[in-house]
């Protein structure tokens, strides 16, 4: 039983309701939110583990409120929508969500992918600071600077990264990277991957369209080079 | 040609010009007589007369001035005075010279003001083909077209009455003072052209004529010359096809309109059926993931899921079908297996499935091909929702994919009673529905135009080949990139 605390933001009741009652009993600390600006607010005046957030709301929707809840917050977001197109799915992870589940979905999934998004790699505390030419990775205290200004990663974001740097110069392949981050139930989402990926240039490569530290090996996967 | 001059008022009946003329030519007898003047300047003073009505009213009272010109010249002026006889040869000669120039200038006379009168009336008729060819040109268009048509031609020539028969509509518009009815068999004569002109009821008619094909009749009683007929006749034509294309535009236009609404409204409301799914799928799961529940009740809440499930993928489709429908879809194309394809619809169609034997062939070379996958898979569960329907009880399906020269072919097969040679191509239009059995088996007949459109989007084709009695093979042809190809 995890003790996360957990902020349901859907306009609809009955969807609240029974999020509620469920997650409760998985012993979630359950929070709710109405609209998109209820989220904001409640986000601004205490710290969530992890966001579900309906994509169509009325009033600010889903995506600009995920986008105003990325910049201030590091919870875990999990976008919840009736849409499944592709452009749907990449258009949440562009706008900061760390996963997405299409209504209606069976709740052992949504389960499954809260956990996966609450997953923090276990790092041991004896694990060492990594130095990569303008890069420094601390695991213990989870941050992350670039020629010595600190920049700010979300937890999975910082996983990816940490997981690529302490196996420099090795090509990981597409599979094994969402396995190790996401958990044991990725795989196929590639996409995640590329998003992820490109979030994690935008914060520490000079240039992210010819990035230095994190190589794209098309069709296989990625790697770190220091 | 009909020649009437239109220009001047009729004031004057005829009578009255023949009694202005006696008049006239009495007139000049008197003053002569009275003034005393001698025979010559009498003789040009009548020939004065005589040219001054042959330009004001013509040849006929002309004529009829000269001789009683020539009466009164002889009567009163040519000794002996008080007789017609005459005694001089020479006088003879005078009284004939008078009579010929009298005529033969008043003839020159009368025939320059009738070239005048003709050129007056076409110029004016030009005018009026022009106004009405612009009037024409500058409506709006709407059905109201031919009705205005008609008036508008009656306006601008001034015509008493005016029958515009629109063949397509088989209905006539009347405009003018008259009215004008055109028999049923006279319209036929007219359009077989064996009749222009139609005496007994003062009409003359034209065929209105679209390219080759004639498009109504004109019928006009009123003063106006053939040639202008024949050219009202071409701008009406210009006008009813203008009217008419207008028409077909605004009817595709608001068949357009209706059906992206139709989208959006079944958009909006198949989204509104997702949100109780959603409360129903999130309660039901919870429950079932509880190991409490056993036996009887495990059954009855899994059947709650499953049927969550169909209902689910039932929004779903309509979604995509209005999408699809309305026109605005794109392709999400990745590289997919076509056996993952198949095993994915017929996981997904297993419940309506039942028992029912699924022969599922695959080529054994076949390797991934690029296709939007969503609605391929949409394609194949509609086509096998389609041979569920239409086959008997417990007879196979078949479903398969292979490879056929530059083409990946998706089919479905079923036993059920096949379409005939003339349904095969019907069957994909939109909202039709088979003649043997369209009360028997529910459906909207939109599933099959969408499953063409999705393949038609690929760059494929869907198409069915079928033998009554003996089932039908719905194919889902789609070109292979050419790097899929080699």
């Amino acid at each position: 039983m995890s003790s996360a605390k957990v902020l349901v933001v859907d306009d609809e009741p009955q969807i609240r309701r029974v999020m509620k009652t469920t997650l409760t009993g998985q012993g979630y600390e359950v929070h709710e939110a109405r609209s998109g600006e209820e989220a904001l607010d409640a986000v601004r005046e205490q710290r969530f583990d992890l966001i579900l957030l309906d994509a169509n709301m009325p009033g600010i929707g889903g995506l600009d409120a995920c986008r105003a809840i990325r910049a201030t917050s590091e919870a875990a977001i999990v976008m919840l929508t009736v849409r499944s197109g592709e452009e749907d799915k990449v258009a949440a992870l562009d706008a900061g969500a760390d996963d997405y589940v299409t209504k209606p979905f069976s709740m052992p999934e949504l389960l499954a992918r809260i956990r996966a998004s609450l997953r923090r790699i276990p790092i041991s505390s004896d694990s060492a600071l990594i130095q990569a030419g303008d890069l420094e990775i601390n695991p213990a205290a989870r941050t992350v600077k670039v020629d010595g200004r600190e920049v700010r990663l979300t937890p999975k974001e910082f996983d990816l990264l940490h997981f690529l740097a302490t196996n420099p110069n090795v090509t990981i392949a597409h599979t094994r990277l969402l396995q190790a981050v996401w958990g044991p139930d990725y795989g196929n989402e590639v996409e995640y991957l590329r998003t992820f990926i490109n979030q994690v240039r935008k914060k520490i490569e000079n240039d992210p369209a010819h990035p230095k530290h994190v190589i794209t090996e098309p069709w296989v996967g990625y790697k770190f080079q220091p | 040609m009909q020649v009437v001059p239109t220009m001047r008022k009729r004031s004057w009946n005829a009578g009255g010009k023949l009694f202005a003329t006696i008049l006239a030519v009495a007139g000049v007898t008197v003053a002569c007589l009275y003034a005393g003047v001698n025979p010559t300047t009498t003789g040009f003073a009548y020939l004065i007369t005589v040219l001054f009505i042959a330009t004001g009213w013509g040849l006929q009272k002309a004529i009829v001035a000269s001789l009683a010109g020539v009466l009164c010249y002889n009567f009163f002026f040519l000794p002996p005075v008080g007789t017609f006889t005459i005694v001089d040869p020479q006088n003879w000669v005078a009284l004939a010279a008078f009579l010929v120039t009298a005529i033969v200038a008043s003839h020159l006379s009368a025939s320059a003001k009738r070239q005048a009168m003709d050129s007056l009336r076409r110029q004016l008729e030009l005018e009026r083909l022009y106004s009405l060819g612009r009037s024409l040109l500058l409506d709006s268009g709407d059905q109201r077209v031919p009705v205005r048509l008609a008036r508008r031609v009656a306006e601008a020539f001034e015509l008493r009455a005016v029958a515009l028969y629109d063949l397509s509509a088989g209905q006539t518009h009347l405009a003018g003072a008259e009215d004008l009815t055109i028999p049923a068999d006279i319209l036929n004569k007219v359009l077989t052209g064996e009749m222009k002109n139609d005496e007994s009821s003062d009409c003359r008619y034209a065929v209105i004529r679209l390219g080759t094909k004639p498009a109504g009749v004109l019928g006009i009683r009123g003063v106006v010359s053939d040639t202008a007929v024949d050219a009202i006749s071409s701008l009406v034509a210009i006008g009813l096809e203008r009217a008419r294309s207008q028409e077909i535009e605004n009817l595709a236009k608001a068949a357009r309109q209706s059906q992206e609404l139709k989208s959006t409204l079944l958009d909006a409301i198949a989204h509104e059926f997702k949100t109780p799914l959603t409360s129903i799928k999130a309660a039901t799961t919870t429950v079932l993931a509880d190991d409490q529940f056993t036996g009887q009740n495990r059954e009855l809440l899994s059947i709650v899921n499953e049927e969550t499930d169909r209902l689910d993928n039932l929004v779903s489709d309509a979604i995509q079908m209005s999408r699809i429908e309305g026109g605005k879809f794109k392709l999400h194309r990745s590289l997919i297996a076509p056996n993952e394809v198949i095993n994915t619809v017929v996981a997904q169609m297993r419940a309506r499935l039942e028992d029912r034997p699924v022969e599922m062939n695959v080529g054994r070379d076949l390797r991934g091909v690029s296709i939007d996958r969503d609605l391929i898979q949409l394609s194949l569960r509609q086509l096998v929702d389609n041979a569920l329907k239409h086959a008997p009880g417990h007879s196979s399906i078949g479903i398969g994919a292979d490879r056929a020269g530059t083409e990946v072919v998706f089919w479905v097969s079923d036993d059920g009673p096949g379409i005939s040679a003339a349904e095969a191509e019907r069957v994909f239009e939109r909202f039709y529905r088979g003649q043997v059995n369209r009360h028997a088996v529910p459906g909207s007949g939109v599933g099959l135009a969408v499953v063409r459109e999705i393949a038609r989007a690929h760059g494929g084709d869907a198409t069915v080949t079928s033998e009554p009695g003996k089932g039908a093979r719905f194919v889902i042809r789609l070109p292979l990139a050419k790097e899929e190809i080699e």
